[in-house]
C-alpha cells in the first residue's frame, strides 16, 4: 500500500494500547514518518494523570510547541470542562462554580463528562482542517475503551441539550472512516494480545470505529544467521547457550502471540522492532514502519 | 528478616498499585499464595483479571464477591475474589437503607444505576469498601487488593473522603433538605447554580440525581462513618502498599506520579516489585570480540559465533539498561533518609501465567 495513502486515509489516527507496549513511541513514530512525507501533523497527548475527579485547574493546558513539521499539544480532561463551560457563556460562574466544588459535582452527575469534552475538542481541531493529519496519543487501553465510550453512555443519560448534541457530533465522527480511525497497539505476547482481541470486537460492534492494521510493537525482528539447532549446536560456552535459550524461547512466545493475533482478528498487522535488542533506535523504527506499510494489501484492514 | 517476608507474616492489609500491564494481578495472587505458604489465611482481591487468571483462581465457576478457597497448604489458606461493583454497592445500600422500600427505590432509580456501574470512582470506592469487608471477616487475617489500573490510580485511596465530601456538598444539603414542594422554595443562591448545571447536562439528569439524593436522605451518617473506617484502614500500621513495575520508561513514569500523590496522602510504600526483568546473564565467561575472517567455512562459523556473542552482549545491555530505570525510579522513592523502599526483582517467567501453577512459580521467586 502507497504511504501516503495509508497516512491521508482519516485525518484523525487515535492510537492506544495498554502501559508498556510503547503507545507513545508509535504515535511519535507516526507522526515524525507523516512529517518525513510532507504532511502537517499535529500530535495530542491525553494528559496520562490527569485528575478527572477534582478537576484542577492546570498552569499549562494547550500547549503547542513546534518541532520539525511535528506540533504537539497535551489536552487535560479536565480542562475541557472548565473551558466547555467558559466557551458558553458561563465564564463568570465558571470560576466560581470550580471554587464550590461544582465542577466537581457536574461530572459526577453526568459520567463521562469530561471524556467526551475531550473528543470534542478533537473533533473540533479535526474540522478546523489547520493540519492535514491529527494523531492522538491516547490514554492505555482500557481507559481509550471507556473515553471512546463515553459519548454513547452519555447519549443515551442525557436526552437534549448541548451534551446531548455533542455526544451525537462525537459519535459521527469515531464512527466515519474517512475522519476516524483507531490504531491498537500490542506487543507479542498472549495476555496483551487476547485483550486487545476483546477490545478491537467491543470497539467496532459498539461504536463502528474503524480500525487501522494492529502494531505489534517490540517484535524480536532480528534475522538469526541459521537455524536454531546449528545455532545451539555452535554454543562454545554456558553463557552462549543460556542466552541463546533466552532469546529463542521469547521469540518462539512472540510467534505464537503473533499467530493469536492472527487467527483471531481479521485485520493486517504492522510489526515493529524490539529497538533494546539493536543499537539504533527513531531511524530504524522508522524505515521499518515504511517498509510494513508497503507490504500491507488492498485499502489497509 | 527481608522486606517480602516481614511484609508477608506481619501485615493484615498489602495494596498492590502501579499502571496497567505490569503484572499486578499475578503478583498480588503470589503474595496471597506466598503468605498462604507461611501459614497465613490470606484472600486476594482481584479488579479486573485477565479472563483465563480468573478461571484459574475461581476454579469452579466464575470469580465474584464472594471469596472461593483456592488452595490449603498446611495451616494456611488463599482464597480469591473478584470485585462485583455493582452488588457490592446494592449490598450498601441495603444495609444502610432504614427499610427495604427505600433500597427498592434507589436501587431503580436512574441516576443510581449510571453511578454504580460505571462511574470510574464508584469502582474505586466499592474496591475499598470491599476491602474493609475482608478485613473484618474472621475467615482471613491478610487481604492482598490488586487495585484498579484507573486513569489516576490513586482514585482509590481518596474515593472514601471524596464520597463524603459528595455527601456533605453544601448543594446536596439544600437538595435534600425536607422537602417543600421541590425546587422552588431552594434558595436564591442555588438556584442559578442549578440553572447552568441543567444547562449542561440536560434538565432530566438533574431531576434524577435530586430524586436519589432525597431517596438517599438518613443513609449519608452511616456510609460517611464506613468511609472514614475506610480511610483509617488505609492508613493503618497493619497496611503496606507494594508498588509493582515492569522495567518501561512509560509505565515507570506514570507509576512515579502515583507515588507522589501516594506521598501527599500521607502513605509511602515500603517494597517495589520489578516484575518481567531480563535476567542477567552474568555467568562465567567473556564473549569474545575479536571474529577472524579466513576461508569461507570458517567465515561462515565465525558469523555464527559473532551473533551467539552479539546476542549475550545485547541480552545483558538490556538487562542492564533495565536495572538503571528500575534504580532510578527506587532513588527517586527514597528522598528522605528515613524511609527506605525495598527492591524485589523478577525474572521475566518462561511463559505467560494464567494457572496456579504459574502464580506458584512467580511466589517461589519471591524466596
Amino acid at each position: 500500500m502507497e504511504l501516503a495513502k495509508f497516512l491521508t486515509a482519516s485525518r484523525v489516527l487515535i492510537v492506544a494500547g495498554k502501559g508498556g507496549v510503547g503507545k507513545s513511541t508509535v504515535a511519535e513514530t507516526v507522526a515524525s514518518v507523516a512529517a518525513e512525507a510532507g504532511l502537517s501533523v499535529l500530535l495530542v497527548r491525553i494528559g496520562a494523570l490527569a485528575d478527572r475527579n477534582t478537576l484542577k485547574k492546570e498552569e499549562t493546558t494547550d500547549s503547542a510547541d513546534v518541532t520539525g513539521s511535528v506540533k504537539h499539544l497535551t489536552l487535560e480532561p479536565g480542562d475541557a470542562l472548565t473551558e466547555y463551560l467558559s466557551g458558553r457563556g458561563l465564564g463568570l460562574v465558571t470560576r466560581q462554580l470550580s471554587a464550590l466544588g461544582i465542577v466537581e459535582v457536574v461530572a459526577s452527575a453526568a459520567p463521562g463528562i469530561d471524556d467526551l469534552l475531550l473528543l470534542g475538542k478533537i473533533k473540533q481541531l479535526a474540522r478546523d482542517g489547520k493540519q492535514d493529519l491529527l494523531i492522538v496519543d491516547g490514554p492505555p487501553a482500557g481507559q481509550a475503551l471507556s473515553l471512546l465510550r463515553a459519548p454513547m453512555s452519555l447519549g443515551r443519560a442525557v436526552m437534549a441539550g448541548p451534551i446531548r448534541q455533542q455526544a451525537d457530533e462525537v459519535r459521527q465522527m469515531l464512527a466515519d472512516a474517512n475522519t476516524c480511525r483507531l490504531m491498537l497497539v500490542t506487543t507479542p505476547e498472549v495476555t496483551p494480545v487476547m485483550e486487545l482481541v476483546d477490545t478491537a470486537f467491543d470497539l467496532e460492534d459498539d461504536l463502528g470505529v474503524h480500525l487501522s492494521p494492529i502494531v505489534v510493537n517490540k517484535f524480536d525482528l532480528d534475522t538469526l544467521p541459521t537455524s536454531p539447532d546449528d545455532l545451539r549446536n555452535a554454543c562454545r560456552s554456558d553463557l552462549q547457550r543460556t542466552a541463546l535459550d533466552y532469546r529463542l524461547m521469547r521469540r518462539d512466545r512472540q510467534v505464537t502471540a503473533l499467530e493469536e493475533l492472527r487467527q483471531r482478528v481479521p485485520l493486517q498487522r504492522l510489526l515493529l522492532p524490539d529497538t533494546s535488542l539493536t543499537r539504533s533506535s527513531g531511524d530504524l523504527l522508522r524505515r521499518t514502519f515504511i517498509d510494513e506499510i508497503y507490504k500491507l494489501s488492498g485499502d489497509g484492514t | 528478616m527481608n522486606g517480602v517476608e516481614e511484609l508477608l507474616t506481619t501485615r493484615r492489609v498489602i495494596v498492590c498499585c502501579g499502571s496497567g500491564g505490569v503484572g499486578k494481578t499475578t503478583v498480588a495472587a503470589a503474595l496471597a499464595l506466598s503468605a498462604a505458604r507461611r501459614g497465613r489465611r490470606a484472600v486476594v482481591i482481584t479488579i479486573d483479571p485477565a479472563r483465563r487468571l480468573a478461571d484459574a483462581l475461581g476454579r469452579r465457576g466464575e470469580l465474584s464477591n464472594d471469596p472461593v478457597l483456592v488452595e490449603r497448604i498446611g495451616q494456611g489458606e488463599m482464597w480469591a475474589a473478584m470485585l462485583d461493583v455493582t452488588s457490592t454497592f446494592d449490598s450498601l445500600i441495603e444495609q444502610f437503607a432504614a427499610s427495604a422500600e427505600q433500597a427498592t427505590i434507589i436501587h431503580s432509580n436512574v441516576f443510581y444505576k449510571s453511578i454504580s456501574g460505571s462511574l470510574s470512582g464508584t469502582r474505586d470506592y466499592m474496591a475499598a469498601e470491599m476491602l474493609l469487608r475482608l478485613y473484618e471477616d474472621p475467615r482471613f487475617d491478610l487481604v492482598v487488593l490488586d487495585t484498579a489500573p484507573s486513569r489516576n490510580a490513586l482514585d482509590f485511596i481518596e474515593s472514601p473522603e471524596r464520597l463524603v465530601r459528595f455527601l456533605r456538598h453544601p448543594l446536596f444539603r439544600v437538595l435534600t433538605a425536607p422537602s417543600r414542594g421541590g425546587l422552588r422554595v431552594i434558595g436564591a443562591t442555588v438556584q442559578p447554580i442549578l440553572k447552568v448545571i441543567g444547562k449542561v447536562v440536560g434538565s432530566n439528569v438533574m431531576s434524577d440525581v435530586i430524586d436519589f439524593l432525597r431517596a438517599f436522605e438518613g443513609m449519608e451518617a452511616g456510609f460517611a462513618a464506613r468511609a472514614s473506617s475506610v480511610s483509617r484502614l488505609l492508613r493503618g500500621d497493619g497496611t503496606d502498599f507494594a508498588v509493582v513495575v515492569a522495567p518501561s520508561p512509560e509505565p515507570l513514569n506514570d507509576t512515579r506520579l502515583l507515588v507522589e500523590r501516594l506521598a501527599d496522602n500521607r502513605i509511602s510504600p515500603s517494597l517495589v516489585f520489578a516484575n518481567r526483568l531480563t535476567p542477567r546473564f552474568d555467568g562465567a565467561g567473556e564473549p569474545s570480540t575479536s571474529h577472524m575472517q579466513h576461508s569461507d567455512a570458517a567465515q561462515s562459523a565465525d558469523v555464527v559465533q559473532k551473533w551467539l556473542d552479539d546476542n549475550v552482549v545485547a541480552l545483558r545491555q538490556r538487562a542492564r539498561s533495565e536495572r538503571d530505570l528500575v534504580q532510578t525510579f527506587i532513588d527517586h522513592l527514597s528522598t528522605t533518609p528515613s524511609h527506605t523502599v525495598g527492591l524485589v526483582e523478577i525474572s521475566e517467567q518462561p511463559t505467560d501465567i494464567h494457572d496456579l501453577d504459574g502464580i506458584a512459580r512467580l511466589a517461589d521467586s519471591f524466596g
